[in-house]
């Protein structure tokens, strides 16, 4: 539509009428050398100064005859449309229009805020690097390539969502991962078909295998140095631009038990915090069911002199058990729940008074027995101790079944439920790789290191999550 | 429809009345059940604790009926919870009740899943009222009393450790005889104590007990000691007298079995307890001691085995032996008349291997 009759002055109208007169777009006319030329860009995401530095450069070039003078590291010369122009001012490129010789310079020099890469907040470690992803990928990226040197480290960029144009990184080590799983993550990043793309979980949803599955099928972490360990064993991570949150996938059920601190901890130290955190698994998802069942229907396996006690606590109680952990149960998760929506001073205090005040209180009170404050008690804390949130909250959400299943038929009901909940580990696949690998299909030689942290020394073999048919079969790399 | 029926479905989780659900507060833990009478006419008494207002205190609850299980629902007209006796420690049973089948009063223990077969049993004198309400002060939880008492019987080898599985399997046992604890109250402090081991002959309580040392000796014939095993002689030799006292550290048995004698041999390795006469660091001394001992001991167990074949109760376990290996003397007969009237020979060597840290 552009054609040498259009003026300087309706073009930077029509500009301005594109972008419906925002206060913050800069549209200007300056001189070049040869005619007039229209700057525009958001004064909100470049900076002024730095424009007049690159267009000078870009001046001198183009002065002293060179061919390509509008082609530096941050610049490139296109022909001009308006769709390049409008995304370019979009993103918070500089766009210099030329009408003479119906050309557009972008130049790509974008500010914007960034917070520094403290740790995470909910990713805390006692050892290793306190470093954490922050709101950019560029950001985000040079945090991962300042630990891995090697140019077999891809990025594949895609935009999604008509409305936000969000930039969805994927980055994988070329030589490690598995090209099917690739494939696989690009074809479904592409199938993704939606106007607002805001946020990493909505990705995530859009990538699981199945997103019914109270089991998240990708690894959450905001930790740089998780996502290279990851990586090295051939894990591709997937970034959502505005996000510190990468998704890292395949992952099998083992690897939200894993924490940086494992690795960096001692031996001994590193493979005894791994154990105690699988056995937390059990007690976080058992312990209120067994109780409740022991209650109501097995009490002849309690000892004698446990017996007493436990009788003493429950006696009074006016209802069932099942009401009995259900009540403390979402207690629990409401002072949870608050802790987390208030700020960390007053958020202690909640956990201080709901805590200790009214857990005692409601033992006085005649609500709730001794032994289900402790029963919940020690089951919120072997929820907490799971490194990954999604992992920690799928759990705490997963013994409810498992309680009412025990408050109707007893050690049956858990025995059921048991079943159910490992039939469906053993359906569940992230990426198409089985999620519960290495047990469901068995693989003896990564058995042990879902419960213990190998010595380094010892690691000869490239450490991947999933193994296929050939390398199986090799065995002697 | 399909979603009225769901519906239906999750609120009918709200309700109560799951089939076989026994809510803990809804039942009372009897932990000790005493049974007397005769087949017909059995009186069944429980004791039990009570819970109230944050604190326990203990009662009994006495039933009766044609069987236990009918003693023990006309125990529950009188007792504010029902009666469970999953949890049961200890079952006493009066001296006469067991002088006929025992296996008639037990059977309804053995048929419920839930009931715990790890209780202890125990054979009482006399009447059993006394025994659930002992004129001593022995703590207010009396089932707590038997239950320490007959663990710590155990541990010393006073009684043999039969609990309620093993008293099933050994009543229908041909070649082998129910011991049960015997436990007494003593006239003097009112306090009911092991009295020894009670014998049974074929179901049966033959009404002969062994005494406390006699009990001690029975278990080493059986081979089967607890933690501790002590005796105390008087020692003399050649004029020198002095107290003695030995823990029994190993055991070991040799029967040779012929088709009309047994001849039994014990190897007992001991080590010196107490032994003011000392000079244990001399090979002659602790020659003379070892002599004493196998001769006293060959003595005490001789009389223990005739006392047994007395009783027609071969408890010690001779008869598997020869049921396995002999069937010339197993198919004599009848094992307990053959038993009885066995020529059963016994010797024990005593070896000391310790003498504590003195010399």
């Amino acid at each position: 539509m552009m054609d040498d009759a259009v003026s300087t002055d309706s073009l930077i109208l029509y500009i301005k009428k594109t972008f419906h007169n925002s206060s913050d777009l800069f549209v200007e006319e300056m001189e070049w050398q040869n005619g007039p030329a229209v700057v525009c860009y958001f004064t909100t995401m470049t900076e002024g100064a730095e424009v007049n530095l690159q267009l000078e450069l870009i001046r001198k070039r183009a002065a002293d005859g060179l061919t390509d003078w509008g082609r530096t590291a941050i610049s490139s010369v296109h022909a001009f449309s308006i769709s390049v122009l409008t995304e370019s001012i979009s993103i918070g490129f500089v766009a210099v229009i030329f009408p003479e010789s119906n050309l557009l310079l972008q130049i790509m020099m974008p500010k914007f805020v960034l917070r520094s890469p403290n740790e995470p907040e909910n990713e805390h470690v006692i050892r290793g690097p306190h470093e954490g992803f922050v709101e950019g990928f560029d950001a985000n990226m040079s945090l991962i390539r300042k630990r891995l040197a090697i140019p077999n480290l891809v990025v594949q960029t895609l935009r999604l969502g008509n409305d936000t144009q969000t930039l969805v990184n994927y980055i994988y080590i070329e030589s490690i991962a598995d090209e099917d799983v690739v494939a696989n993550v690009k074809r479904r990043l592409e199938s993704i078909k939606s106007n607002k793309v805001i946020s990493a979980g909505q990705v995530e949803d859009y990538l699981e295998d199945s997103v019914w599955s109270p089991f998240p099928q990708f690894l959450n972490t905001e930790r740089p140095d998780r996502v290279v360990a990851n990586l090295l064993e051939g894990k591709i991570a997937i970034f959502t631009n505005n996000s510190p949150t990468a998704l890292i996938a395949p992952v099998n059920f083992f690897s939200f038990y894993e924490s940086p601190d494992d690795y960096n901890a001692r031996v001994l130290v590193g493979s005894f915090y791994r154990i105690l955190r699988i056995l937390s698994f059990m007690t976080a998802i058992f312990l209120p069911a067994f109780y409740i069942a022991v209650v109501g229907f097995h009490s002849e396996i309690l000892p004698i002199e446990l017996s007493k006690q436990v009788k003493l606590g429950v006696n009074e109680i006016p209802y069932r058990p099942i009401f009995e952990a259900l009540l403390l149960e979402l207690f629990i998760e409401l002072i949870r729940e608050s802790a987390i929506r208030l700020p960390t001073p007053i958020g202690q205090t909640v956990g201080i008074v709901g805590g200790l005040v009214i857990g005692n209180a409601i033992v006085d009170a005649g609500l709730v027995s001794n032994f289900m404050v402790i029963v919940v008690a020690m089951t919120a804390i072997s929820s907490f101790v799971i490194p990954s949130w999604e992992m920690n909250m799928t759990i705490r959400i997963i013994r409810f079944p498992f309680m009412l299943a025990a408050s109707m038929f007893g050690f049956f009901g858990i025995a059921i439920g048991t079943l159910v909940l490992f039939i469906h580990l053993m359906n569940v696949s992230s990426l198409k790789q089985p999620y519960f690998t290495p047990i469901v299909p068995f693989d003896p030689a990564k058995f042990k290191d879902v419960f213990f942290r190998s010595p380094y020394v010892r690691l000869k073999k490239q450490q991947k999550t999933f193994t296929h048919g050939a390398d199986k079969e090799g065995g002697d790399h | 429809m399909k979603r009225s029926v769901a519906i239906l479905l999750v609120c009918s989780l709200l309700l109560g009345g799951c089939w076989d659900e026994k809510q803990y507060k809804d039942v009372t833990v009897v932990s000790l059940v005493g049974i007397e009478g005769q087949l017909g006419d059995i009186k069944a008494q429980f004791a039990f604790p009570i819970f109230e207002d944050g604190s326990i205190s203990y009662s009994t609850s006495l039933g009766s009926g044609t069987t236990l299980r009918e003693a023990r629902n006309d125990a529950n007209h009188r007792t504010k919870e029902g009666l469970d006796i999953a949890s049961l420690q200890v079952v006493l049973i009066s001296e006469e009740t067991a002088k006929s089948d025992l296996y008639n009063y037990l059977d309804m223990l053995y048929r419920d899943p839930r009931n715990r077969l790890g209780a202890h049993m125990a054979i009482v004198q006399g009447e059993l009222a006394p025994y659930f309400k002992p004129s001593a002060d022995v703590g207010n939880d009396i089932s707590s009393h038997y239950t320490e008492l007959i663990d710590t019987a155990i541990k010393y080898t006073f009684i043999p450790d039969i609990n309620l599985q093993k008293t099933c399997s050994t009543l229908f046992a041909k070649d082998l005889s129910l011991s049960l604890p015997y436990i007494k109250i003593d006239k003097e402090s009112g306090i009911p104590e092991i009295a020894g081991t009670a014998l049974f002959s074929e179901k049966k309580f033959t009404g002969k007990t062994l005494d406390k040392k006699e009990s001690i000796i029975f278990n080493l014939l059986r081979t089967k000691q607890g933690r501790y095993t002590r005796f105390s002689y008087m020692w003399k030799s050649g004029g020198k007298v002095s107290p003695l006292t030995v823990e029994v550290n190993s055991i070991h048995k040799d029967w040779d079995i012929s088709n009309n004698k047994i001849n039994t041999f014990y190897k007992l390795k001991f080590s010196v307890e107490e032994f003011p006469h000392d000079s244990l660091d001399e090979k002659k001394t602790v020659k003379e001691v070892e002599d004493f001992l196998s001769k006293e001991l060959t003595k005490d167990f001789t009389k223990v085995i005739h006392k047994l074949q007395d009783a027609k109760s071969d408890a010690v376990g001779f008869g598997r032996p020869v049921r396995a290996f002999h069937p010339a003397l197993w198919e004599k007969g009848d094992w307990t008349d053959t038993f009885s009237e066995l020529d059963i020979n016994v010797e024990v060597k005593a070896e000391i291997t310790r003498n504590g840290i003195l010399n």
